[in-house]
């Protein structure tokens, strides 16, 4: 029981409104479509809705808040941030090549 | 006649560094010990304003507190977010630094917050090799966060107590006890925080943390639950949990109370840091007494 599969089920689950409401309306067979094991289903069909509701009130308000945040960032910020990004995952890059090799 | 204590060996009561707060702090370094800086807020941020956290860090012990790595996942941990962690560790040089034991996006979705894994042993192992490449990646090893939830994590097969030990187990990171997400939890999922305080390696505690919140009532389904959210005063109960905390645990602890939001005058912070030190002092006189029992005549 749990997977990355499963991981990214939640995320869907708590972050995005339509997939839960579709999800709420036919739970086994949007877990199945979204091809989760058995023992994975299972446990969704038991899920705590009192606190898949209020999770998802909460997390809904949270990405509102970033969305805001990035909207006022500009064109400078992004530029910055995406800059920053690909600095980063060159850097990594290299160290993965100079780790050794087992 | 007794000696004040070494700053080594004393306990230490500090404060959530935000911006709204920031000239309050500095005015009032006197009656605060240690500082925590919420690292993501500074991975953007120009170098001077890194200089400036570097400097603040001269003034007073420096926590940076992640919130985005979500580390305790069976996907591997973002090497990008890693590497931001790791260059702004290497300019501010703070006296340690932490992240949440959560997972905060799958499959490409952000969550926007910090969500509970399902406890189990497959994310047991997940969070310790992330835990293994964040420590490769920055240079040294966070401190790991047990966090609130209102949601029973789908697909759990174990306890908090139980999943939270599996970590510490499984890895050599010491633990930010988060003292208000423990009761939280209790309070939502009906269990005593003071039995998963006395199943935890206390002496791995690195620092605690302290916060309130209030209670959220659902709509759509019967029930509700306390979250979590920085914005109340800390509650007696969780006092009484750092009382516990102090009793039990033999190295010297820092305490960092959290606040995110509808800030309160000045005052009533120090107030809160006040009471944070009572409760220490009361769990060491505790401590005190019961490890040096008189032998009875």
């Amino acid at each position: 029981m749990s997977s990355p599969r499963f991981e990214a089920f939640l995320a869907r689950l708590y972050a995005d409104e339509a997939f839960r409401e579709r999800f709420l309306a036919a739970p086994e067979a949007v877990a199945e479509a979204f091809g989760l094991a058995p023992d994975e289903r299972a446990a969704l069909a038991a899920i705590d809705l009192t606190g898949l509701e209020l999770a998802a009130r909460v997390f809904a308000r949270k990405l509102e808040y970033k969305a805001e945040y990035k909207r006022r960032q500009g064109w400078r910020g992004r530029w910055r941030r995406r800059w920053r990004d690909w600095l980063a995952r060159l850097r990594q890059l290299g160290n993965e090549g100079r780790a050794p090799r087992t | 006649m007794t000696l004040p204590l070494p700053d080594s060996l004393r306990d230490r009561v500090g404060l959530g560094w935000r911006a709204p707060l920031a000239a309050d702090i500095l005015a009032n370094l006197d009656r605060i010990d240690a500082v925590e800086v919420i690292a993501d807020d500074y991975f953007d941020a120009p170098a001077r304003d890194r200089q400036a956290l570097r400097w603040l860090g001269r003034q007073v012990p420096l926590a940076l507190h992640g919130v985005s790595l979500g580390l305790a996942s069976t996907a591997p941990a973002d090497v990008v977010r890693l590497d931001h962690m790791a260059r702004l560790v290497a300019d501010v040089a703070p006296w340690l630094w932490s992240e949440h034991l959560a997972f905060v996006r799958g499959g490409g979705v952000e969550i926007g917050h910090l969500a509970a894994p399902p406890r189990t042993e497959a994310t047991i192992e997940g969070a310790a090799r992330n835990l293994a490449r964040a420590r490769a990646i920055v240079g040294s090893a966070p401190l790991v966060e047990n966090i609130s939830t209102i949601i029973e994590p789908p697909g759990s097969q174990m306890s908090e107590a139980a999943w939270l030990q599996g970590v510490l187990a499984a890895t050599e990171n010491g633990l930010l006890l988060d003292l208000h997400n423990l009761y939280a939890n209790g309070c939502n999922f009906d269990f005593d925080p003071r039995e998963v305080i006395a199943g935890l390696p206390l002496e791995r505690v690195g620092y605690i943390h302290l916060a309130g919140g209030k209670w959220v009532q659902a709509t759509r389904f019967p029930g509700r639950r306390l979250l979590d959210d920085h914005r109340h005063a800390t509650p007696l109960p969780v006092f009484d949990l750092l009382e516990e905390v102090a009793r039990r645990a033999p190295q010297p602890l820092v305490v960092i109370l959290e606040r995110d939001g509808d800030y309160p005058a000045f005052d009533e912070l120090l107030a809160e840091l006040d009471a944070a030190r009572a409760a220490l002092a009361r769990g060491r006189a505790a401590r005190l007494a019961e490890t040096h029992v008189i032998a009875p005549i």
